[in-house]
């Protein structure tokens, strides 16, 4: 293996490896982050708030935001 | 992000992600849609008399059944009913109440009206609107005891039903709202005016804090204001501060401060002005004309009433208020 092969193997393992983390932090934590706070809140929600017999009654309101309904 | 919705009920408006829970602890979003928690579900069902709302222009010497579910648009610390009012409805105990046993319940015990109140009835807003649609049905009259943080839409709508509401001004500050109750002052200011223009009866209450919100310059902007938006016929209820929930370490207000606050209120050219939360003559009602004894009230009960047919008995001046 030449030296510059060598050099472009390194280059190449180090973009890698910067691109994983700099996409690790931006993308993936606050991903997992927000799966992580939906997941407990949809957990409170069927062990703590539903088992209680409170009522789901649609609720009147006048605006929805960015989303889907139903 | 997809099924975020924002709930448009109170100025706070929360903007709920899926499973998220607003900050009135009671409406909540379930993929995508706004549901209420609380809808038929009270944590407070009583027969009070309607003196102790307070309400003194509005039907004297009867009873209203009321009700009141967990959760408030609000946070403000020296709450006087903060056991319900600051809990989740999950961590309460309820009844299962729908609104036609509320209008049957109300009607069985005689009630006049059913009074939306403990809380913060906002925040069982559909359930209220309902239970207030069948209430006027059957001729029973519908009234709230409400912090008044609540948005236009919403309170226009239910104005066409709400007979009487009681509105707690808590202070005349931006900053002690948003200090003490984590709110704004400018809401609440719209919907007394709402209230006004829709024809509700209006009373107001003004729980007087020791040095948060008793001082005198304070007192008389407020007074000018009501006089100048709703009007000398809006009575005012200066209520006795007891140290309650997060503010225990103040004491309850001094009568003489009560006191400086009505003359405050007279001054500026309130009409029927009350001290609450304490036994004194300031509890009854004089004609602002002949100055003569109308209603002669021993806490929440009539002793003698001498308006008829909505006057004064003695100089047949007419007296703002609901009194058939």
């Amino acid at each position: 293996m030449t030296d510059q092969r060598k050099f472009n193997l390194a280059m190449i393992t180090g973009v890698v490896l910067v691109a994983t983390v700099l996409a690790s932090n931006t993308v993936l934590e606050p991903l997992l982050a927000g799966l992580g706070e939906r997941m407990k809140r949809r957990s409170y929600y069927e062990n703590v708030i539903s088992p209680k017999g409170l009522s789901l009654h649609r609720g009147v309101f006048w605006k929805e935001k960015r989303g889907t309904k139903d | 992000m997809a099924n975020t919705v924002q709930c448009e009920l109170c100025p706070t408006e929360c903007v709920l992600e899926n499973y998220q829970v607003g900050g009135c602890r009671s409406r909540m979003n379930k993929d995508g849609v706004l549901y209420s928690l609380v809808y038929g579900k009270p944590c407070a069902v009583a027969v009070d008399p309607i003196e102790k709302k307070p309400f003194y222009h509005f039907l004297p010497a009867t009873t209203a059944f009321s009700i009141a579910t967990a959760g408030c648009v609000l946070g403000c610390k020296f709450c006087q009913n903060w056991q319900i009012s600051q809990a989740s409805p999950e961590d309460v105990d309820h009844q299962d109440l729908p609104p036609a046993d509320v209008v049957r319940q109300a009607a069985l015990y005689n009630c006049r009206s059913i009074t939306y109140t403990y809380t913060e009835p906002t925040v069982f807003y559909e359930y209220m609107y309902d239970t207030a649609q069948l209430a006027r049905q059957v001729g029973i009259r519908n009234t709230m005891h409400s912090c008044g943080y609540i948005n236009e839409k919403p309170l226009r709508q239910l104005a066409k039903i709400l007979d009487a509401a009681d509105v707690d001004l808590k202070a005349f500050t931006e900053d002690f709202y948003s200090r003490i109750c984590g709110g704004r002052l400018r809401p609440v200011l719209d919907a007394l005016v709402v209230l006004r223009q829709e024809g509700v009866w209006l009373e107001i209450t003004n729980l007087v804090i020791p040095t948060l919100n008793d001082d005198p310059r304070e007192m008389r902007e407020m007074c000018r204001w009501i006089v100048k938006n709703l009007g000398p016929d809006v009575p005012l209820h200066f209520s006795r501060f007891f140290p309650y929930y997060k503010l225990k370490d103040l004491p309850p207000t001094p009568l003489e401060t009560l006191k400086d606050a009505r003359r405050i209120a007279q001054d500026a050219g309130i009409r029927y002005v009350y001290i609450g939360n304490i036994r004194t003559d300031a509890e009854n009602t004089t004609c602002h004309k002949c100055r003569k004894l109308l209603i002669e009230r021993i806490g929440y009960f009539v002793k003698q009433n001498h308006v008829a047919g909505g006057k004064c008995r003695f100089c047949g001046t007419a007296i703002p208020g609901v009194w058939s």
